[in-house]
């Protein structure tokens, strides 16, 4: 009987402290961090084309088109300061962005009373020079709601990277006057998968 | 005081910055029943403010929610000043319950541990967790039968 036992206690062998099949060391070989600049991190807020001029936030009238965000244009750099950082060591990653939801007037979206402006409304551009010119206004691409696979951030980064933005907003005609709000994020992935 | 004015607003200009890492960045297990596999993954935060840090782990196993995965802790303060010599350890764990599918055979897992800072801009770093799910090993189930039945046959005889 003592064969079949040891057998059984084999086969039926559990393990019941975890296995531990990983264990990092403090010096990793493959790591990566993301960092947002100061200006990003605050949000971006659109505004008028004083505001523009001047890098301040001022109601924007219905009907306009290509409002810049406030930080679009520094007024004495003219460079863009929302950009993002990656530094990656032996590692290759996407970085994607998008907006949780529509722009809109109320919390969440909720309530009869919330108005919407659609979120392709507001459009993007990239570039890995920041001057008066790049990102530019002609390569913006609209947003959708969710993170776009189509159009990333940066696909396949091997070496670390800043990747400079610029955002413009059209408001719709008959807007009615409210502050509307999404919540923008940027997320990092290994490269070969969807955001 | 001109310059000590101005070192006072570039340090409070540098500390709206928000920076997060992660490493290792893309894991390979293999799962197997009566196993739980834990994962260490580490969270490093190089900027000169502390951050408040959700984290999250979502498992799919053949365009299905995988329910066996777990993360703890699911929210972290990471410390300000933090790289990857002195990070913040985050634990994943994933189980394969006996009856959880496969039951027989193999099965591929893929979960992604996300960790967001929640800003006006949210600011998320993924890591992948590509695995195996393998079910009970058929030959080993027969053995077990074969000697359960032995055991119960041995038993009447003997009484």
């Amino acid at each position: 009987m003592l064969p079949f036992f040891i057998i059984l206690v084999l086969l039926l062998r559990t393990n019941t402290s975890a296995d531990l099949v990983m264990n990092s060391s403090l010096t990793p070989q493959y790591f990566y961090f993301v960092q947002t600049s100061d200006e990003l991190s605050r949000g971006i807020f659109f505004t008028n084309s004083t505001g523009s001029l001047e890098n301040k936030q001022y109601p924007l009238i219905s009907g306009t088109k290509n409002n810049n965000a406030v930080w679009n244009y520094n007024r004495t750099s003219q460079k863009t300061e929302y950009w993002v950082y990656v530094y990656l060591q032996n590692t290759e990653i996407n970085l994607c962005h998008g907006a949780v939801n529509h722009l809109c007037s109320n919390p969440n979206c909720s309530g009869d009373d919330n108005y919407i402006i659609p979120i392709d409304n507001a459009k993007w551009s990239k570039s890995y020079v920041n001057d008066q010119y790049n990102p530019s206004l002609s390569d913006a691409v609209p947003f959708v709601i969710g993170f776009d696979n189509n159009n990333k951030l940066a696909s396949g980064l091997r070496e670390p990277a800043t990747i400079y933005l610029r955002y413009w907003l059209d408001v719709p005609p008959n807007s009615p006057p409210y502050a509307y709000n999404t919540t923008y994020q940027i997320m990092a992935v290994v490269s070969g998968y969807d955001c | 005081m001109i310059a000590r004015l101005l070192i006072f607003l570039l340090i409070i200009h540098l500390a709206e910055a928000a920076v997060i890492g992660i490493f290792p960045v893309n894991e390979t297990i293999h799962v197997k029943p009566f196993k739980n596999y834990r994962l260490e993954f580490y969270l490093f935060n190089p900027s000169t403010r502390d951050e408040n840090v959700s984290i999250d782990l979502k498992c799919k196993s053949n365009g299905e929610d995988y329910q066996h995965a777990n993360v703890f802790p699911k929210e972290i303060t990471l410390p300000a000043k933090t790289d990857i010599t002195n990070p913040k350890m985050v634990l994943v764990e994933i189980k394969k319950p006996i009856f959880a599918k496969p039951i027989f055979g193999e099965k591929n897992v893929n979960c992604r541990l996300s960790a967001t800072i929640e800003d006006k801009t949210s600011l998320i770093v993924t890591a992948q967790i590509n695995g195996k799910l393998v079910g009970i090993n058929p030959f080993k189930l027969m053995v077990l039968l074969f000697l359960f039945s032995i055991a119960m046959i041995a038993i009447i005889l003997s009484s």
